[in-house]
C-alpha cells in the first residue's frame, strides 16, 4: 500500500448536536475545498485528539464505528455509507485511505448516524481531506 | 514502513516556551528564529519530542507556502507524531513547494497550557 503525498490538507468538523438514530447530517459548504481533487480522507477520535478545533468533544474511538459517511461527486454517490472507522489511520496501521481523485460535493455528502450508542451530544467529528487544486 | 523517497537532510524545529508564560486556547503561536527554512520544499514533516500529552491531543498546525497559502490547515499534531507509543505510525509525505516558517503556527485548543520551566513544548523536523 503506497502513501500519499500530501500537497494541500484541510480539517473540516461536524458536531453531531443531539443524537438520533439515522440522523443524517450535510457537510457545510467549503470554499477551499470547492472544485479540487481530492485524494485522501482520514478521521480521527478522541484517542488522536481530544478537543476539536471549535473547542468540542472529539467522537471517541467505538463511537466511530457507529457512523458511517456518504460522498457524492456531483449527484452520485460515489462513496456509500462508508464505515468512519476505516478511515481512521490508527485502525489501519498509520495509513491514510486513497481515492481516485474526487471532486466532491460536500454540501450533498452527509455522515448518518447509525446508533447512539458510544455516542454524546454535540461532539465532533473530524475529517481530514487531501486535496490539490485543479 | 513503505516509505518512497529519499531524504538529503533533516532539520528539526524547536518550539521553546518561556517559563512562567501560559499556551492561551486558540492563539496562533508562530515558529520564530528559524529564517533560513523559509524556502526549503520538504518531503515530509514529523513531530516529536511534545512535553505533554495534552500539548499531542489538543493541538493543530497550519502550514503556509511562500505564496501565503496554508497548505496544510488544522493538520491534527498527534497524526505528525512519530514515537513508539503510536507503532503504527507512518511519516506523512508532504510536497509543498517552499514553506513559509515564519508564518506557520500552531494553535492550542481544549484548555491553557502552563509553563513552570523554559521548555522544549515539542520538535517540528522537516525532512527535505
Amino acid at each position: 500500500m503506497i502513501q500519499p503525498i500530501i500537497e494541500n490538507s484541510y480539517l473540516v468538523e461536524i458536531n453531531l448536536g443531539t443524537l438520533a438514530a439515522q440522523k443524517q447530517i450535510n457537510f457545510n459548504f467549503i470554499p477551499q475545498l470547492e472544485g479540487s481533487i481530492i485524494y485522501g480522507i482520514q478521521t480521527f477520535s478522541l484517542g488522536d485528539n481530544l478537543v476539536s478545533p471549535n473547542g468540542s468533544a472529539v467522537v471517541g474511538t467505538t463511537g466511530l464505528a457507529s457512523i458511517n459517511v456518504t460522498f457524492s461527486v456531483g449527484d452520485n454517490q460515489d462513496i456509500y455509507l462508508m464505515s468512519c472507522s476505516d478511515l481512521r489511520s490508527a485502525n489501519i496501521s498509520g495509513f491514510v485511505r486513497m481515492f481516485a481523485n474526487k471532486r466532491l460535493n460536500l454540501t450533498k455528502s452527509f455522515i448518518t448516524i447509525n446508533s447512539v450508542t458510544n455516542l454524546n451530544a454535540n461532539e465532533s467529528i473530524l475529517f481530514q481531506f487531501l486535496y490539490r487544486r485543479a | 514502513m513503505n516509505n518512497p523517497r529519499e531524504f538529503n537532510n533533516v532539520y528539526t524545529v524547536k518550539y521553546i516556551a518561556a517559563a512562567q508564560s501560559t499556551i492561551a486556547v486558540n492563539k496562533k503561536n508562530y515558529f520564530t528564529g528559524y529564517p533560513f527554512l523559509r524556502f526549503i520544499t520538504p518531503k515530509a514533516i514529523s513531530i516529536n519530542n511534545i512535553l505533554n500529552s495534552a500539548i499531542r491531543d489538543s493541538s493543530y498546525i497550519n502550514i503556509s507556502d511562500i505564496k501565503g497559502n496554508i497548505r496544510l490547515f488544522n493538520y491534527s499534531m498527534s497524526d505528525l507524531y512519530l514515537t513508539d507509543d503510536y507503532p503504527t505510525a507512518k511519516l506523512r509525505l508532504v510536497n509543498i513547494e517552499g514553506i513559509d516558517l515564519l508564518n506557520s503556527y500552531w494553535t492550542l485548543t481544549g484548555t491553557p497550557f502552563s509553563v513552570v520551566t523554559e521548555s522544549t513544548l515539542f520538535t517540528l523536523s522537516f525532512y527535505y
